[in-house]
């Protein structure tokens, strides 16, 4: 290798390690690189700029300010409502609540933090009052959080679909099924572990209450139909239908529950900007470093060398799998996508794996790398709300995290659970 | 001196803060009525794509410049935490430094870029680029304005990094 | 010193039929017939390089050698570059030979060299054809009420007015999907693209209307050129023009082949007659660029496509 294939490899992780934060670890590297190679350091701004321009990526600050004033406006807990009634009578109710509103929240959201969020600061305290310990209850909410982005809309989806140039409306589809199997998969651990606590049932709610819980938040439900049913109907791109979530959300928080006060809306819409700055400026910086490591045929070097471990197919997907979700668990879930978009892409081919059952390997390993210890955005939201350490959320969600790999293989070595739906309603 | 540079890293956040927010509602606002004339009236308009990607790169590189300033960019602390607090604040002192170069090295690429490439056209609406480039030298020096100025905030120790 | 690496980029796929990529692999093995031994010419397909706006800015910076781009991008750094992009300016390839090879040709290559690229040659993508699923088009009147998929670029957008349709301009990635749905009717692109991309599962009527001819300039860093011998640069000349003249002959040979099977698979494929209707019609597409092309300059196309 190079001198700057080495800098953007060992030095970024060097630099990553240390603690700078990782938008600056890729963009000193790749300033660095860009020296070492003899590049008009004009690329770097170049490649800045251009990081930014993609119609699509405009669906992220879309589904994040979507999902901070669903919140805020009360849609979220009318959700939360409806599937407390649908499911509290059954033992370990409490934690299916958590997981099903977090499926119906991921059916607005398109990130795992605000999944984490919205179900964690309602779910936590309710489930501790009822006998769950604090730290199942937070590695419940954390666990979650992945579905918000495995369950469509999801970021990392838009993400992945304009790197690998496949349709965003495919690859959602293609996260639904594991998504579902993965929600149910959480409510047997809930209902073993209620079994282990010794926690009661609760009175089973009538039909009644469910109705009326349902009525009440009809127009919250309403949401995830237009939402969906507008991108699955041919209606609007994903990008459009971002922001008729926002004007939905706006308008119901406003007028219809009133949980939004006009005065609220503007600082909401600074604090999702920051979010969407987070996330973007590292796709923006990425850019250079990918454009680097191109030009350096680094991800080229380093398929071949993967292939030359083995000839399996079984194997190499094995490996791949354990690489994304060890790169997942001490990566930014995106910065980790787009850096290792060419190698991802030329390796899928290389195996013949279906291009969108490739996005779910990839998107849902790093989904999972989300709760995973050290670096995830859910964990950290979970450890922020509840005041637990990492370490403890961590070993709390040992169970969870079994049942993601389980879904992981599922994902990776059935290719129905991924291209049966996409094929089913797109054709 | 220090107080001139709080005060100059406390203008252009209230600055760059209020333009984003005027950026994000104008970018929503420009995707709405997009869909409204490709739906409700029937012919679509051709500059509402080109527009908002040209308010997104500017709602991205001036909010990013605030993370410098707030400290909201994600990082790795697990082996920065288990430094000795003495070590860590020279640490804090060396990425700091490495943030500031960065954005002037930034700074510097920008200006650049708007230079060699006046005079180029985009794509749909033809805008000269210069609109778009001269974001990224911006961003440059906002991140340089609040670098120093968390710089100082850690030798008081107001913030660890 | 060992050989020169000149690193060539495009933004399609490496595929053995895509127009890019065979003008990409001619040129290397052009050159090395030209000057063994001299030049390693490293390919990036796929947006390696970035895309086509970038990858122009990347050669005017010299920090990219080589690449093969569209002629639509490239006129947003050189406008007189539009006259190719004009509907229905050329009738058939042997006109456009005419007009990119002659002094014309030379006069537009000219232009990039304030940008600090030097224009080799014109390799070419083929005509686009317009592809739906509401009627297949004879006349003007035809395009009229169908919602078109355009690519974001006012050329296209005018000419759609100028006909009559609806112009939705809309990301690549979503196109599909959309015209699988009906969120458009149809769309105008290569011959190639609507083969390799499965178009013809989700679109009834293909009408050759050869309505725009698609020009690719081979193009060489003027900082990586400066660099090269008299003998060095006059091979690399040469490789680039035997490239363009391979590209174009072996496309021909795959667009006729594609047709046939886009045939096998379905489509309903009908040629266009009258193309003068079609001229009269998006008369105002040119007289609004007429300005910006260069007055002269577009005086001397016509008078060259009318001979
Ligand atoms: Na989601
Ligand atoms: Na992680």
């Amino acid at each position: 290798m190079s001198p700057a294939a080495w800098v953007l490899t060992i030095g970024f992780l060097l630099l990553l390690a240390l603690g700078v934060p990782i938008v600056f670890a890729i963009g000193i590297s790749s300033v660095v690189a860009m020296w070492l190679l003899g590049i008009d350091v004009v690329m770097l701004a170049q490649r800045m700029v251009a990081g930014t321009q993609s119609f699509a990526l405009l669906a992220i600050p879309g589904f994040i300010l979507a999902g901070d004033l669903m919140t805020a406006g009360g849609l979220s807990s009318h959700l939360i409502n409806v599937a407390d009634r649908l499911v509290r009578h059954v033992r370990g109710g409490l934690g299916m609540v958590s997981v099903l509103s977090s499926m119906f929240f991921a059916c607005l959201s398109g990130s795992a933090p605000a999944t984490t969020a919205t179900v964690g600061s309602i779910m936590i305290p309710e489930m501790e009052k009822r006998g769950y310990s604090r730290r199942f209850a937070t590695s419940l909410a954390t666990s979650v959080g992945p579905l918000g982005q495995i369950i469509p809309p999801s970021i990392p989806f838009i993400v992945w679909g304009v790197i690998a140039e496949q349709s965003i409306t495919r690859l959602f589809l293609s996260g639904v099924i594991p998504g579902v199997v993965d929600g149910l998969a959480y409510m047997v651990v809930c209902y073993f572990v209620a079994k282990r606590l010794g926690i009661p049932k609760e009175r089973r709610a009538s039909i009644k209450e469910v109705i009326k819980a349902a009525y009440e938040a009809k127009w919250a439900l309403l949401a995830p139909v237009i939402i969906l049913g507008g991108i699955y109907g041919g209606v609007f791109t994903p990008t459009e239908a971002s922001m008729i979530a926002v004007a939905y959300a706006l308008i119901i928080g406003l007028f219809v529950y009133k949980g939004l006060k006009p005065s609220e809306v503007l600082p909401i819409v600074w604090r999702s900007m920051r979010t969407t700055a987070v996330v973007m400026f590292i796709i923006a910086a990425a850019s250079a470093f990918c454009w680097l490591l191109a030009y350096e045929r680094v991800p080229a070097r380093l398929v071949g060398l993967m292939l030359s471990i083995s000839e399996s197919k079984v194997v190499i997907l094995l490996l791949l799998n354990l690489m994304l979700l060890l790169i997942g668990a001490v990566m930014d879930n995106i910065a980790a996508m787009i850096i290792l978009s060419s190698l991802l892409i030329d390796l899928g081919a290389r195996l013949g794996i279906d291009p969108i059952q490739l996005g779910p390997i990839v998107v849902i390993n790093f989904a999972v790398g989300m709760e995973t210890p050290p670096l995830g955005y859910s964990l950290f939201v979970g450890s922020a709300i509840s005041g637990l350490s990492i370490e403890e959320i961590a070993r709390g969600m040992l169970p969870f995290f079994l049942v993601d790999v389980g879904m992981l293989m599922l994902v990776t070595f059935v290719p129905p659970a991924t291209l049966w739906l996409p094929k089913l309603v797109l054709g | 001196m220090a107080t001139l540079l709080r005060r100059l890293s406390d203008l252009c956040a209230w600055v760059t803060k209020a333009m984003v927010v005027l950026l994000a509602v104008a970018l929503i606002l420009c995707l709405l009525i997009a869909i409204f004339f490709r739906y409700v009236v029937g012919q679509a308009l051709s500059w509402p794509e080109e527009l908002s990607m040209l308010l997104f790169a500017w709602l991205v590189l001036l909010a990013s410049s605030l993370g410098v300033r707030e400290g909201f960019h994600v990082r790795l602390t697990v082996i920065f935490n288990r430094f000795p607090p003495l070590l860590r604040k020279e640490m804090s002192y060396s990425i700091i430094s490495l943030i500031i170069a960065f954005g002037a090295v930034l700074f510097w690429s920008g200006q650049d870029l708007v230079v060699r490439t006046s005079g180029n056209l985009s794509a749909t609406l033809g805008y000269p680029l210069e609109i778009i480039n001269s974001s990224a030298p911006v961003c440059g020096v906002l991140i340089v304005i609040h670098g120093l100025y968390r710089l100082l905030a850690i030798a008081k120790g107001e913030v660890e990094l | 010193a060992g050989p020169i690496t000149l690193r060539f980029g495009w933004c399609t796929s490496a595929g053995p039929t895509d127009p890019y990529a065979i003008a990409a692999r001619q040129f290397k093995k052009a050159l090395e017939e030209f000057a063994p031994g001299q030049f390693n010419v490293e390919l990036y397909p796929n947006r390696q390089l970035g895309d086509e706006k970038e990858m122009l800015e990347g050669l005017s910076f010299g920090t990219i050698d080589m690449a093969v781009i569209t002629n639509s991008p490239i006129s947003r750094i050189a406008p007189p570059f539009q006259v190719n992009d004009m509907p229905f300016i050329y009738a058939n390839e042997e006109q456009a030979y005419r007009v990119l090879d002659g002094p014309i040709g030379q006069q537009l290559l000219k232009t990039l060299e304030k940008k600090n690229i030097i224009g080799l040659a014109f390799a070419e993508g083929g005509f686009r054809q317009m592809i739906n699923n509401v009627r297949p088009i004879y006349l003007p009147k035809d395009v009229a009420g169908i919602k078109w998929r355009v690519m974001p670029n006012p050329v296209y957008i005018e000419m759609f007015r100028a006909l009559g349709g609806n112009a939705v301009p809309m990301p690549w990635g979503e196109v599909f999907t959309a015209v699988q749905q009906g969120t458009v009717d149809g769309l105008e692109i290569p011959i190639a693209v609507i083969y390799n991309n499965g178009f013809y599962e989700v679109c009834k009527y293909l009408s050759l209307t050869n309505h725009t001819y698609s020009a690719l300039g081979i193009l060489i860093a003027k900082r990586t050129y400066q660099k090269l011998t008299p003998e060095q640069r006059e091979a690399v000349r040469k490789a680039a023009i035997k490239a363009s003249r391979e590209e174009r002959r072996m496309n021909r040979q795959n667009v006729a082949k594609l047709i046939e099977k886009l045939k096998a698979k379905g489509m309903k494929v009908n040629e266009v007659k009258d193309f003068s209707a079609f001229r009269q019609k998006v008369k105002p597409v040119y007289d609004k660029f007429r300005s910006s092309i260069g007055e002269e300059l577009f005086e001397r196309v016509l008078a060259e496509v009318s001979r």
